[in-house]
């Protein structure tokens, strides 16, 4: 499989978000403003991509050679805990010197959380150690990922901003609305898959 | 932001929520029943295991702490599903180890108190609200969208149930990944729709069954 596929098929044909469902539950709770779902898209890029570097370097040089695969999941979801923590530790060291961190902490420090338990970004780890990725290609997993759940987002919380002027049948509002706009979201989403993309990259 | 209730009062739009991304593999009934079974040991485990640390755990770590005990859980029902039956594994994939990660798992643990068997009950009263949730989704899913059921084999009877009527000529949209969103959706809003025509028939003037932003009053819309 060649890296423009693994990216392209993250981010569109097999959007993490829209195809994959990984991410949804965050994803409706912070998309209600532009702003949220844009740093939390970010965020999530950022995440994917380090967390499916690390994770394929533990799943390379320590699970296959002691022989524990079974043991992916405590330690892939172990990984992105201290990650995220280790981030937050960073930026909060980083706050210390300049202004600009300072905005960039205010921006994560909400969100651990969140991070920490993002379906997307230990999604995307499974994704490429289940696929046999190389080192780039689990990292370029992670960017497809991370540029999916953001063009997601971005696109749900716009739409969003449209419905809430609109008059919408009370059994609807809310949470049911919001599903149903991911849902036909996701069946323009399909198009990607087999018709857009299907011909110049395969799958 | 979305006002999911806690698992006091009406734990519907918390589950409703929970059911991402598991509803990927509503697809098929077994798998969804599959899925729901995990789901429930790794639930109640972790619940009496959160309740019995309760206090024990500085809250900085708390999070991760719960999620290692969720995920060591996962990896043992695992094990457990493989010898039993491989292939259901192979075929839950990637939504299997996702379980550890479940917004209900780690929102049911942050709200257990010291109590062992409330956490237990209460945890077996979600679970089991999430497996009759994925299990409708999956009866509809697979149902319309394929005109199939599939079931546990039982001795000869390995065979899908045909669904009289679809089976010819199904709703493939709903098998899509699109489906699932939709299915949700509708189900949520026919929900909504029971309960608002209950809380009505009550002359009651609350609308505690929506779930949602705050919109000012009149703005929703009385039919």
């Amino acid at each position: 499989m060649s890296w423009i596929a693994i990216v392209v098929g993250l981010a569109f044909a097999n959007n993490v978000v829209l195809d994959l469902l990984l991410g949804v539950d965050q994803g409706i709770e912070r998309s209600d403003r532009l702003g949220a779902a844009l740093s939390l898209g970010v965020w999530v890029a950022l995440l994917a991509t380090l967390a499916a570097l690390l994770t394929w370097v533990a799943a390379h040089l320590l699970l296959a050679p002691l022989g524990v695969p079974f043991l992916q999941t405590v330690l892939f979801v172990l990984i992105i805990a201290a990650l995220v923590l280790a981030l937050e530790a960073v930026l909060s060291w980083l706050s210390r010197a300049s202004r600009l961190s300072r905005g960039l902490e205010r921006l994560i420090v909400p969100l651990v959380p969140l991070l920490t338990v993002n379906s997307a970004v230990f999604g995307v780890t499974l994704i490429a150690v289940r696929a046999d990725y190389s080192l780039l290609g689990s990292a370029l997993a992670g960017v497809g990922a991370g540029a999916g759940a953001l063009i997601a987002l971005v696109l749900l919380s716009t739409i969003r901003d449209r419905l809430s002027e609109q008059k919408i049948p009370r059994a609807f509002e809310g949470l049911p609305i919001i599903i149903i706009t991911l849902g036909l979201l996701a069946l323009a989403f399909a198009a990607f898959g087999n018709g857009l993309l299907g011909g110049p990259w395969g799958r | 932001m979305i006002d999911r209730e806690g698992s006091d009062g009406r734990p519907l739009a918390a589950v409703a929520i929970g059911l991402f991304p598991a509803v990927a593999v509503t697809t098929r009934l077994d798998l969804s029943l599959a899925l729901a079974g995990v789901l429930l040991v790794v639930l109640v485990g972790s619940k009496v295991a959160a309740a019995l640390l309760a206090g024990r755990i500085p809250a900085r770590i708390r999070l991760p702490a719960h999620l290692l005990i969720a995920s060591v859980l996962v990896t043992a029902v695992t094990g457990l599903l493989r010898a039993i039956a491989p292939e259901t594994v192979q075929a839950l994939g990637i939504y299997l180890p996702l379980v550890a990660v479940s917004y209900l798992v780690l929102d049911q643990m942050a709200q257990s108190g010291s109590s062992v068997g409330k956490a237990a009950l209460s945890g077996l009263a979600t679970a089991l609200l999430f497996a009759a949730a994925l299990a409708v989704v999956a009866l509809v899913r697979q149902g319309l969208g394929t005109g199939r059921i599939t079931l546990f084999p039982a001795g000869d009877a390995h065979r899908p149930l045909l669904v009289p009527g679809v089976s010819r000529n199904p709703l493939r949209a709903l098998a899509l990944p699109a489906g699932a969103f939709l299915t949700v959706g509708y189900l949520l809003a026919l929900v909504n729709w029971v309960r608002q025509r209950g809380d009505r028939s009550r002359s009651t003037n609350r609308s505690k069954g929506r779930i949602g932003p705050a919109r000012s009053p009149g703005a929703g819309g009385q039919p």
